[in-house]
């Protein structure tokens, strides 16, 4: 029998945008759904996020833009992660982006995008969905038996 | 233990043995989420010859203690050292889930590669810490670090453990916090080794020192150590050389007076009994249901069967 | 929140939430004050015209700043825009005072609003992005080519910065042959609001206060039709503040400054008629008025009662109102339109004087210039067409309206009161128990939209399934960013480098010694092409950079 763990998750906000309302409105929704947030606050470059979630051994890296520069911010944290060895982690983002933006996103990794007014527990599942079915093949949790 | 996790259990000591910090973080999450594997672990990885010391800092919510880590933080990178640092925040009783935020206040060693950073949660830990605590310690400790820095949860009342996992206790205040007397009285006044009075320059922050200087004196001591008093603009860097120093001389004091001997017994015998208890808790969840058992509980609490008997049937129910 | 051992702190507002109403659909406001059905006589009884209203443009000044209002002074319509290149934004300016604008929003990049260049790594991706990118007073003139600084009023939200932008400002005025004594426009230069909900803070809170004041100072010796300063609400509102708890900590934090430039010898009268306002409205319309006449109200009391200030300049409550963009859904979007007329109603109800509204594609995207205009024109239908600017204060001896506004200051008060008890908004801040407060009650509010207690028409109710991508969105120059480097290093070639070390070695030596103003240091490192970046490393050097609370 798998024993389950919470799912560890670093939300992070990107680049010099300050706006953290839906960024710490997240991390809440997450912790209600039964995860481990760690937040890792205002202003970050994508080494230091790529860092905070290697020390926590995050399953999932969210971030939180709404400054419009989400294409290149993404490449870069995703850049970074792949450096560091994380290319399972799985790489969400939120915040405002156009739909049209999307497929550009998914193609360089990132695996979900949820814009403003994204449901909590469509989001948790989503995380969810995409842990355990990363667990299958290379993020197993501990076995208790 | 299926594939998956053996490989991903080989992968992290393999990671780990050659220095690499994803081997910690991934060992960490092992132990942490899977107790019955740290033995494995911890056999397997062995021992660092780095001397290390274990410094808690626990006190009020609001005291600065993810500050006052930060900036020691800073001091000991200074002289070369290298830090591990464990900050642990609540688990949420109603989700299970968890905001672990302590590690904003630590931004300034995000990238600096001696310096290592886990959040926890405390997963059930009511004490301050989490149960996985002392064995992330043990982890960080063999792979290297000479210092380890455990920030604990900061309810204030009831942060015991922190004793009983580290080698200094630095109970952290602030001025204004009536709180952090109140915290006092309730027991963090006897697992001082250091007081440390953050943002000391806010009103009342001299009265307040010497309000608490004034109560130490009264207090029944432990031992010989005098728990000193210093005062730390934390967010500011002020002061935290001094808490350092202070620090040092109560790490040599426990080596020269013996006591750190002593609390590594005291220590090891707790960590012995608390894994015994853990461990018959586990058997008894698995027996409980049954009626032969409830019935010999009965009898147990009734004080009609010796517990030593209790204890055997458990032994041999295995 | 989770500390289950330890009892939980009251919040700085303790009003009651529809959460924990029994019958489930609560009649609360958008501020949590629970409402009966009906307002009668009785809810009036005692209440004294004369006190609590007075003349319109006379203390307290519930009814509005001006005897006639917007008969003689219709509101002033603004809009924010600002992006690309100082052209970019140029051209944008002309076009939009073409179509009826009468006041100009200058959006600034993040870089520049955090005191970086185009080409420092920790903006990179992000010059020219959410605004025009200011690095230099080269950039400055570029934005204001053939449009005569005297005449046009800007206003700018440039806070850690704003003393930059303050020097880039006068000399480029002077450079179009006019002094500062003839300058218009506005600078936010409120920084406390920044720690509190925007992010966008550089250097710790007490020297981010001094700067402040420097710019308040040096307006009141130099610019006297310049606004140093513009105090908002609107960001805590967005960041999950009440509308009525966002006004307090508005008002407390202008007293914060207040207090500053006082105590550097200032009198109240020569310092507070300075102070303009930044007020968030809502859909929630007559409560967004009643708030706004409060604050009025509290306002002049405070002033006239607490700083016994003399001159009625003093006790006048001047304020811009900006429509609630967390109200916006990117669902449906033209459903906002709608959304941005009450906006529009709200500030104009409470007597304002100047109106932002966002455009209804601003949910996703950067507006558009068909969203730009369809906001405009709304504006222009309240204005010209539904009859809110023929009298004055149309609501007044509303039997609600009264009651709510009466409310609202009283509940405004306990706020203020509260921070006080807790040392004030500085040590508040600090500890970050407003921004915990912000934080709960943003995510509580998106709980109540998504278990449809709050409705939120086209989310959670009315929903209709709209093809993806129809709309038609901004697009960004993908090049703004590179062309920007480029032009900051043609200009760092030109400069004497000399000189320029000089000034900035002299504004260090300034920033080190309390007593001095750092606008003329700063002035001159900008006449030697300092640019922005240097500036904001000269000063980060001197006053180091902060690190917030966690605040959640």
């Amino acid at each position: 029998m798998e024993r389950s763990r919470p799912i560890r998750v670093v939300v992070a906000k990107p680049g010099l945008d300050g706006h953290d309302r839906g960024a710490k409105v997240i991390v809440q929704a997450l912790r209600d759904a039964g995860m481990e947030v760690i937040y890792t606050g205002l202003h970050q470059t994508p080494q230091q996020i790529a860092r905070v979630a290697l020390q926590e051994d995050a399953d999932v890296v969210g971030l939180s833009i709404l400054s419009g520069a989400h294409e290149a911010l993404c490449q870069a944290v995703i850049g970074e992660l792949r450096g560091q060895g994380l290319e399972e982690v799985v790489v969400i983002a939120g915040g405002t982006i156009h739909a049209k933006d999307v497929p550009k996103l998914k193609a360089m990794g990132v695996k979900e995008v949820f814009g403003a007014g994204s449901k909590f527990e469509d989001v948790a599942r989503a995380i969810e969905a995409h842990v355990h079915g990363a667990a299958a093949t290379d993020r197993p949790v501990a076995d208790a038996g | 233990m299926d594939n998956r996790a053996t490989a991903r259990l080989e992968a992290g000591i393999r990671q780990f043995q050659a220095g690499r910090d994803s081997g910690l973080a991934r060992l960490i999450t092992l132990v942490e989420s899977s107790p019955e594997l740290a033995d494995g672990v911890f056999s397997r990885i062995g021992e660092s010859s780095v001397p290390c010391h274990v410094i808690g800092f626990t006190g009020p919510p609001g005291a600065g203690k993810s500050t006052l880590v930060s900036s020691v933080t800073t001091v000991l990178r200074d002289e070369g050292r290298r830090v591990g640092i464990v900050a642990v925040d609540p688990t949420s009783p109603f989700s299970g889930g968890a905001m672990l935020g302590d590690r904003i206040r630590m931004e300034r060693h995000y990238l600096d590669p001696g310096v290592f950073i886990r959040s926890l949660a405390t997963r059930g830990g009511i004490g301050g810490l989490s149960p996985a605590t002392k064995d992330v310690i043990k982890l960080m400790r063999a792979f290297g670090f000479d210092t380890i820095l455990v920030e604990t949860v900061g309810v204030g009342q009831t942060e015991l453990d922190v004793m009983a996992a580290v080698d200094t206790v630095a109970v952290v205040l602030v001025p204004e916090a009536g709180d952090s007397i109140q915290a006092m009285k309730a027991g963090l006044m006897e697992i001082a080794d250091v007081f440390v009075v953050n943002k000391a320059d806010r009103p009342g922050g001299r009265e307040f020192k010497s309000a608490l200087r004034a109560m130490l004196g009264l207090a029944q001591q432990r031992g010989p150590w005098e728990p000193p008093v210093l005062a730390t603009q934390a967010d500011r860097d002020v002061g935290s050389a001094e808490v350092m120093a202070a620090i040092n001389r109560h790490a040599r004091y426990l080596r020269e007076s013996g006591e750190l001997e002593i609390r590594r017994l005291l220590r090891e015998e707790r960590e012995l009994l608390d894994m015994a208890f853990a461990h018959l808790g586990n058997r008894w969840k698995a027996l409980k249901g049954r009626p032969e058992w409830a019935e010999l509980a009965t009898r147990v609490i009734s004080r009609r069967v010796g517990v030593d008997r209790f204890l055997k049937a458990i032994a041999d129910s295995a | 929140m989770t500390r289950t051992t330890s009892s939980p702190k009251p919040g700085l507002s303790e009003m009651e939430s529809a959460e924990n109403s029994p019958s489930g659909r609560a009649f609360v406001t958008r501020s949590g004050i629970e409402l009966p059905a009906e307002f009668t006589p009785e809810t009036l009884r005692g209440w004294d015209p004369a006190q609590k209203l007075g003349e319109p443009g006379k203390y307290p000044y519930t009814r509005g700043i001006h005897a006639d209002m917007y008969r003689k002074r219709p509101w002033t319509i603004r809009h924010n825009a600002g992006f690309g290149s100082g052209e970019d934004t140029n051209a944008l300016f002309k076009y939009l005072f073409k179509n009826g604008l009468t006041g100009l929003n200058l959006a600034v990049d993040l870089p520049t609003q955090m005191g970086l260049d185009a080409d420092d790594p920790r903006g990179q991706f992000e010059a020219g992005r959410v605004g025009v990118a200011l690095s230099s007073l080269e950039d400055m003139e570029r934005v204001y080519d053939g449009i005569p600084l005297d005449q046009v009023s800007t206003s700018t939200a440039m806070n850690g910065m704003a003393i930059v932008f303050l020097a880039q400002y006068v000399l480029a005025a002077e450079r179009q042959g006019m002094p500062p004594s003839a300058i218009r426009g506005t600078v936010q230069n409120d920084i406390l609001k920044e720690f509190l909900a925007r992010g966008t803070y550089i250097f710790p809170p007490r020297p981010s206060i001094r700067l402040v004041g420097d710019v308040i100072e040096w307006c009141i010796n130099h610019a006297p039709k310049f606004n140093p300063i513009s105090v908002s609400a609107c960001h805590m509102q967005q960041a999950g503040a009440t509308h009525i708890q966002s006004i307090a900590y508005c008002l407390a934090n202008a007293q914060v400054y207040l207090d500053e430039v006082i105590r550097r010898g200032y009198s109240v009268d020569q310092v507070a008629p300075l102070f303009s306002f930044l007020i968030p409205t809502t859909a929630y319309f007559f409560e967004a008025a009643a708030n706004h006449r409060a604050a009025r109200r509290l306002w002049a009391s405070l002033l006239k009662e607490r700083y016994g200030a003399k001159d009625p300049r003093s006790w006048v409550f001047r304020a811009a109102t900006a429509g609630d963009q967390t109200e916006l859904t990117a669902a449906q979007p033209l459903n906002n339109l709608a959304r941005i007329t009450l906006h529009c109603l709200g500030a104009t109800l409470g007597g304002s004087q100047s109106v932002i509204l966002a455009a209804y594609d601003e949910a996703y995207d950067l507006p558009t210039e068909k969203s730009f205009r369809a906001t405009l024109m709304a504006q222009n239908i309240v204005l010209r067409e539904s009859g809110v600017a023929d009298v004055v204060d149309p609501l007044a001896g509303s039997y609600y309206v009264e009651w709510l506004t009466d409310r609202s200051e009283q509940e405004m008060r306990a706020i203020l009161q509260r921070i006080a008890d807790v040392g004030g908004m500085v040590t508040a801040i600090e500890s970050g128990i407003v921004q915990k407060d912000m934080a709960r009650q943003a995510y509580q509010e998106e709980r109540h939209i998504q278990n449809g207690q709050k409705s939120r028409v086209g989310v959670n109710c009315l929903v209709v399934e709209e093809e993806e991508g129809e709309q038609e969105t901004f697009s960004s120059d993908p090049d703004v960013g590179r062309r920007q480097v480029e032009r900051l290093q043609a200009l760092r070639r030109q400069r004497h480098p000399g000189r320029l070390a000089e000034s900035l070695e002299e504004l260090k030596r300034a920033a080190q010694d309390q007593g001095r103003n750092l606008v003329p240091p700063i002035m001159e490192a900008v006449r030697c092409m300092a640019t922005t970046g240097e500036i904001g490393t000269a000063l980060r050097d001197v006053f180091g950079t902060y690190k917030p609370p966690s605040g959640i």
